[in-house]
Order: structure tokens, then sequence, then C-alpha cells
């Protein structure tokens, strides 16, 4: 009879972690009195839940403590025709004349406050390719008379920078309310909508919306502009405004895809 | 043209701290005084998800990458954080992270975890005096024997077994942290207590 009702043995772990309703407790507690087979099932259950138990804590390694506590680590994408990049740093700003220009939105920042630690080359229109990495370059900082500066809620502008990308200026402001960064580039031209840009539209006005939510692109003053936003749910409030017409809605659909790809970037260092 | 766009990645690493100070905007939003802060967050936790990576992968190196992964992505979602089971999250990201990895390093290269790791068993006192010592070393041993048994476990049974016995979760937490039912928690917690059982032998025995 007894042999018939033997316990589930996943109720038997449960027995053991104290995991069972009253009714089910005082039923299992009745038969393992009765049942040695189910009683050593359960004594050896709770042996294994001890040997884990007993393990020790640890400390995590203070070099990545250190490194946790000190330093963030982001990623930006430029966009870039064929040839790998080579980029231009060009001209550098004291911190003071940052601050002077810019009043009192800018946080004070060092002159060399971004260094490269690697590029990385994707193609988006087929299933990526292992990006590589292909060294470090110093980046310096400029200063922008015509940053835009424009800025709503949190963000605030936290570096311009200009470079050279196959002969053409480029320009990228980046923004950042201390924990998540937007990103604004802005080159010469039309934009030629690689493979991955959707046409969109906001409000009547031509746009492309990236492969990743959070990367736009337009065009307005005679130059292309791009926009990647690393938080994904950016408040449309809290954003600097890059569209000179007004504020896009779509940003509303910031997805977590570029979070994602971040995420991806990030674990291959 | 079309077709060959390449994006040039770049991965950029401030070596100052951006804006420095708090990172109370001028405007605020509202988040009060439930807003973790990071240093808070790495002082507290950083410890909970190394020993828990730890536990996963048996591997020294393999158990940092993660936890800073995981710490990265608790450093981005800080912003969002809202008052609510910080725990959970934490729980959920880490698992998260390692089951990519796992997802990650099984594509690149077929074979099983390490094998071999150092200091399994994590910090063993090494100046403990005369017969402590072999205690000491006894238990350091069963300790690495215990971790090489988790790692074998299929990684869905590992993460309840260590979720329950090293952690110390309920049921309840556990199924809300794996998103599955309380069903499913009973059965993978068992299932990889028995195959430890097996693995464990003649250690579990000890006590009988």
């Amino acid at each position: 009879m007894s042999a018939d009702a033997h316990i589930d043995p996943r109720v038997l772990s449960a027995h053991v972690d104290g995991e069972l309703g009253e009714g089910e407790k005082s039923r299992v507690g009745a038969h393992l009195e009765t049942c040695p087979d189910c009683r050593r099932r359960a004594d050896e259950l709770a042996g294994v839940s001890g040997l884990v138990r007993q393990m020790p804590r640890m400390k995590a390694p203070d070099d990545l403590v250190t490194r946790l506590l000190s330093s963030r680590h982001r990623t930006w994408l430029w966009p870039v025709t064929g040839e790998p990049m080579r980029w231009v740093a060009a001209g550098v700003a004291a911190a003071a004349v940052v601050i002077t220009l810019a009043g009192p939105i800018l946080p004070p920042i060092d002159a060399d406050l971004v260094r490269v630690s690697g590029m990385i080359r994707m193609d988006w229109s087929e299933p990526a390719p292992a990006p590589q990495a292909t060294g470090d370059q110093s980046v310096r900082q400029i200063v922008s008379k015509d940053a835009p500066s424009r800025l709503a809620g949190s963000y605030r502008l936290a570096g311009a920078y200009e470079m050279e990308v196959e002969g053409k200026r480029a320009e990228q402001w980046v923004y950042t309310d201390g924990s998540s960064y937007l990103v604004v580039l802005r080159t010469k031209g039309a934009f030629r909508a690689p493979s991955g840009f959707q046409p969109a539209e906001w409000e009547g006005k031509r746009v492309w919306s990236g492969p990743h939510p959070g990367m736009w692109a337009w065009e307005g003053d005679g130059h292309s502009w791009l926009l990647l936003a690393e938080e994904p749910a950016v408040d449309p409030a809290a954003v600097v405004e890059p569209f000179p017409e007004g504020r896009p809605s779509l940003w509303s659909r910031l997805g977590s895809a570029w979070t994602r790809m971040a995420d991806a970037l990030w674990s291959l260092l | 043209m079309p077709g060959t766009f390449l994006w040039q990645v770049m991965v950029i690493r401030p070596v100052a701290r951006l804006g420095g100070g708090p990172p109370g905007p001028a405007g605020g939003d509202g988040d009060g005084p439930e807003r973790l802060e990071w240093a808070e967050v790495v002082q507290r936790y950083a410890d909970v998800v190394y020993t828990m990576a730890y536990r996963l992968t048996a591997d020294d190196e393999e158990a940092r990458d993660l936890a800073q992964d995981v710490m990265l992505r608790l450093h981005r979602g800080l912003r969002r954080y809202r008052r609510g089971n910080f725990e959970g999250w934490l729980y959920r990201t880490t698992l998260n992270v390692f089951r990519d990895r796992l997802r990650k390093s099984k594509r690149r290269r077929e074979e099983a975890w390490p094998e071999h790791a150092a200091g399994d068993g994590g910090p063993v006192a090494p100046d403990a005096p005369g017969a402590e010592v072999e205690e000491e070393v006894q238990r350091a041993e069963v300790q690495r024997v215990v971790q090489q048994a988790l790692i074998q476990l299929p990684p869905t049974y590992r993460e309840a077994v260590v979720l329950r016995d090293f952690e110390g979760r309920s049921y309840d937490e556990i199924a809300r942290i794996l998103e599955i039912p309380l069903g499913t928690v009973r059965s993978r917690i068992h299932r990889g207590r028995e195959a430890l059982r097996d693995l464990l032998e003649p250690y579990v025995g000890t006590s009988s």
C-alpha cells in the first residue's frame, strides 16, 4: 500500500526546502514516518542541498570593483563608406574655453576626455560578420560654435568632436544625462541612405529610421544628420533637439535593440 | 552603392568622469530617494554578482567578464530604475548575461566549460595551524568537487539550484526571476539535485 503511495520526488525536494503548503506538508510528513525509502531519498536531497549551501561567498576582485567604480564604457557609431576610417583629430580646446563658450550647461571636460580603444567594422546589410578591433587612437576634443545645444530636460552637452572621414569633414556632439548618451553626427551634403535605413515621415518631414531603434537620420541646413541614442525609451522631452523644425514623436518608438547591440559590442571587448 | 555600406563602430572609453558630481539634472526627474547610486550598487552587489557568476561558471576569468557585463547592464538601467525588486532584477540580469555568454561560447567552441579551475572552492586560509590544516584542506576539496559538479549540470538546472541553495531564494522568487511556473521550479531544482547526488555520491552519504 505505502509502496504505491511513494512521494513524487519533486515534492520531496520541495519538502526538504520547506516549500510545501500545510496540507501537502503533513501528508508528506506522515508518509516519511512510515517509508524508509522516501526518508532516505529525502535525506540525500537534503545532503546535496547542504553541500551547495556550504559553498563560501567570494569577494569580487579589487581591480574589477575599481574599474566598475571609475570608468564608464560606451559604444557609438559612425557612418563610413568603403575603406576603414582614417581619422584626423582636428583642433584642441582647453576645458576653460569650452566652459566659457557654452556657459553653464557644459560640465567641465578634460581635453582628452575620450580615448578610442578600438574600431570595428560592421556590415549591417548582411548577417553581421565578426567585427575586428583595430587598435587605439586618441581623439581630441574641439569646440564647435554651432553645436546644436538647444537642450531640454537632463541631457547636457558633454563633448564636441571633429574629424575627417574619407576626406570629408564630420562633426559630432555627445550629450549625456550622467548615465546614457546621445550622439548627434553631422556631415555636409545629402544623406545617402545605406541599407538598413528605411524612409519614414515625421509631420511631413522626410527622415530615415536606422537599423536600430534610437538611430535616425534626416537632412537639414545643407547637412545630413544622424542621431544615435543609447538609451532606449528616451523621454522625448528630455532630449536634445536636433530637428531644426521640432521634436520627433518618432523617438517614443525607441526600443531596446540599440541597447542589445551595445551589449553585444561590449562583450567583444 | 547599397549593400556594402559599412558602419564603423567606435568603442570609446571616457577617461575622465563626465560631468562629475551627482547626476542630479537641473529639472530633476522625480525619482526621489528611491534612486540608487552607482557606487552604492557596486559596493553592495559586486560580490554577490561575482560569486554567483563564479558558481555558474567555475572560472575566474569568465566570472569577472560576466560580472562586469552584468554590472554595466545594471548601470545602464539604473536611470530607469524605480523602487522595486532590485535583487530580482539583479539575478535576472545575471542569468541573462550568463545565457548569452553560454550561447556565444558554445558557438565559438564546442567544448564544455573548462575542467580545471584554480581555487575552485573559493578562498582557503593558507596558514591554518596544525590539525585544522587538514580539515581545511578537506573542506576545500569538497568545495572544489561540488563546484565541478555544479558546472556539469545542464544550465537550466544549474541556475535553479544556485538560486535555491546558494542564494537561498524561495521557490516563488525563483519562479519570478526565471519567469517559469512554480511546478517547473520544483522539477528543475529536483532534477538538478538528483544529478548532483549522482555526481557527489561519496560526499552525500557522509551523514547517514
